[in-house]
């Protein structure tokens, strides 16, 4: 009984121990990552660098086509309006910009890749928001600091 | 058996109408949708395996509250919460193959919950950044390489309150007094109303 009870007590205190184990390397991970984001620092501007460019927001808007898009949104209809992103690349001197892929980066470090047909659909907000209609909200990217030319 | 469908439908039904009205709430304001959504996803399944312990009742629940959000007639991305929403599912079946919630040791609950808390929400959001770009247009490796410590970084706080919330629920008392008569009326009438409001875009 005694042996059985000890063997029991064994049994727990390894589930304790590799339950730990886990659970603290997740929390490592997890706060190595938070820290690693944190010296990740990007610079911020009323610009966006497209590939060696700087192109600054109110060149854009005053230079591009503008566009509006209705979304329905909790039932309320929400207008987008900005700059067109195929007019910015073309803004920003890229030859043959269909033959090229798009990484729209934020200024936390997300990023997402796009094609030359998604940039003729996407526009650009005053806010520095990338819309894209025609993609899920997964690719409308906040804050974007950066277009990188691939 | 009969119980635990209906239980399995009720709060998944529930659930899907957290994703559509709550979640979509705390995603226009940015207010961390998916930190705070996987929480919940994370109560409600580990809720529901302690109190009817069966096996694949919370992949059930993950699918419905998916086919919800999926349908919700308005909404942010859809296609990625529904992807997020059913994952969550599969990823709790699969740390819970081992019936935790029969552990007595304190230092046990609190780690499966981290451990819980941190997997759902990460590989959920992994999972979307996967197929949701794979469905919709191309995957590109660089960009998910590029997201991971987002990703890694956000769920510490997924799994702090995993860490919390699974000792408080096995602290809630099993027994309930509910007669089976209610007990099916008021989850017709919960689960219709769910929907309702779902269909309705709530």
């Amino acid at each position: 009984m005694l042996k059985y009870r000890n063997h029991n007590s064994q049994n727990v205190n390894k589930k304790e121990a590799i339950v730990s184990a886990v659970a603290f390397f997740l929390l490592a991970t997890g706060i190595t990552s938070n820290a690693y984001l944190h010296l990740r620092h990007i610079e911020k501007g009323d610009y966006i660098s497209i590939g060696n460019e700087k192109v600054y927001i109110d060149d854009i808007f005053e230079t591009c086509g503008i566009m509006t898009f209705e979304v329905n949104e909790k039932g309320v209809m929400k207008n987008y309006t900005g700059a067109l992103l195929s007019d910015i690349i073309n803004m920003s001197h890229i030859e043959n910009p269909q033959e090229h892929k798009y990484v729209i980066i934020a200024s936390d470090g997300y990023q997402k890749t796009v094609e030359w047909k998604d940039m003729m659909n996407g526009i650009i907000t005053e806010e520095k928001r990338i819309i894209f209609p025609n993609l899920p909200r997964a690719f409308w990217i906040r804050d974007v600091i950066k277009i990188e030319v691939m | 058996m009969r119980k635990r469908i209906v239980a399995m439908i009720l709060f998944g039904s529930i659930w899907g109408l957290l994703e559509c009205s709550l979640g979509d709430y705390l995603h226009s304001r940015h207010l961390g949708a998916g930190i705070v959504m996987a929480s919940i996803a994370f109560i409600f399944m580990a809720y529901t395996r302690y109190l009817y312990n069966a096996r694949g009742m919370q992949a059930g629940m993950a699918a419905i509250a998916a086919i919800m959000r999926h349908f919700n007639p308005v909404g942010g991305c859809l296609l990625c919460a529904s992807i997020s929403i059913f994952i969550e599912g599969l990823i709790f079946e699969a740390i819970w193959i081992i019936p935790w919630h029969h552990e007595r040791s304190n230092i046990v609950k609190v780690g499966i919950g981290a451990i819980s808390g941190y997997m759902i929400y990460s590989i959920g959001f992994i999972a979307t950044q996967i197929i949701t770009p794979m469905i919709v247009s191309k995957f590109y490796l660089h960009d998910l390489i590029s997201n991971l410590p987002i990703i890694l970084a956000n769920g510490t706080y997924a799994l702090l309150i995993g860490a919390i919330a699974f000792p408080l629920i096995m602290a809630i008392p099993k027994e309930t007094r509910i007669k089976d008569s209610l007990y099916y009326a008021a989850s017709a009438v919960l689960v219709a109303i769910s929907w309702m409001a779902v269909i309705a875009g709530i």
